[in-house]
């Protein structure tokens, strides 16, 4: 399934999420907005954590929060928990 | 007193003018003086952030009518309609010393500068984290910044004037039955230095007080000087194989 969503990140930026899952399982996500992430590559090594996690806040956060500490990225605008719940929004505007 | 680069490029498209940026960003090392470039845009164009949607942000086709160049920068940030407008640029290496590690510290170092070039033009401005400067509550400069190769990229926007309703179309809104009251919003939330002051200012007065506004801020001073012929041929390969190249306008 696919679907997607626009989620203002509480003291943040906007972030827009298209999602690809089936059976409660990320196929693929791609995150854009306007906000910042150093160095700028980065993002796509987020967008690969995410590849086959359980669409779960706690595992998504966990998993983005070691995409971040592993690759010593520098978000601004954005958190493990926003882009956690913009995910979990796209899933839920599939129904 | 330390002299540093003072790039006056005038006028070019958008793909000359962030190309240019990167060349001087990837050519700049720590035995280079750091550089301050002013430049402005024509045609005027639309710039979006490494991280947006060109599709979701920009309606291409408004853009292609009204021949609006469309843009993705190398640094994050929101889309921006690059129209009455002096951009500054800024590089320097992150072993200089020049700005702090921290990338918050080193915004508003920078900012700073455009809130010294402000007070020149006799415009009260200050810095509101992470980007932006406001003037009496309301944006007059957007900046963004990206740190490759060992240096530090910032460039951002003084706004000369402001034409939200051109602005918003040519951008995309999430809901179009919001877009009323969203050019509504932003024509509250954005200003300039004509509606500041109250009239027009030449983009060369704006150009010179931004220069104080660096000179001063890191107690330097700014020497007219020219991109080298390395420079202008990296900037003119960049500017071929990524700006205006689609596959890059349109990877995200």
């Amino acid at each position: 399934m696919n679907s997607k969503s626009v989620y203002k990140i509480p003291n943040g930026k906007l972030v827009k999420i298209s999602l690809e899952f089936n059976s409660e399982k990320i196929v693929s996500v791609r995150i854009t907005g306007d906000f910042f992430l150093h160095p700028e590559n980065g993002i796509e090594l987020i967008e690969n954590s995410l590849k086959g996690k359980k669409l779960e806040k706690s595992m998504l956060m966990t998993a983005i929060e070691k995409a971040i500490a592993e690759n010593n990225l520098v978000p601004f605008g954005i958190s493990s928990e926003g882009i956690a719940d913009a995910v979990l929004l796209a899933k839920g505007n599939s129904k | 007193m330390k002299e540093w680069r003072l790039l006056e490029t005038d006028f070019n498209d958008a793909f000359t003018n962030m190309a240019i940026d990167e060349a001087v960003n990837t050519l700049h090392d720590e035995t280079k003086k750091p550089t301050v470039r002013f430049y402005g845009w024509k045609p005027s164009a639309i710039s979006i952030g490494y991280f947006q949607g060109v599709r979701e942000e920009v309606d291409l086709e408004r853009c292609k009518e009204l021949d609006v160049d469309v843009v993705r920068r190398i640094t994050g940030g929101g889309a921006v309609f690059h129209d009455a407008e002096l951009t500054y640029s800024f590089v320097c290496s992150e072993k200089s010393g020049v700005v702090s590690k921290n990338i918050l510290d080193s915004y508003k170092k920078i900012c700073n500068s455009v809130v010294l070039g402000l007070r020149t033009l006799k415009i009260d401005s200050s810095f509101v984290p992470i980007n932006d400067i406001i003037s009496n509550g309301q944006k007059i400069s957007g900046n963004a910044q990206t740190r490759r190769n060992g240096n530090v990229l910032q460039h951002g926007t003084v706004l000369m004037g402001v034409d939200v309703e051109k602005m918003f179309s040519l951008l995309l809104v999430p809901d179009e039955k919001m877009r009323g009251k969203m050019i509504e919003d932003i024509k509250q939330r954005v200003t300039s230095v004509e509606l500041q002051l109250g009239k027009k200012v030449s983009f060369d007065r704006v150009s010179s007080a931004m220069k104080k506004g660096f000179e001063e801020n890191f107690e330097i001073r700014l020497v007219t000087g020219k991109l080298t012929s390395e420079e202008k041929i990296l900037a003119e390969k960049i500017k071929l194989e990524r700006f205006s190249n689609e596959s890059w306008t349109f990877r995200r």
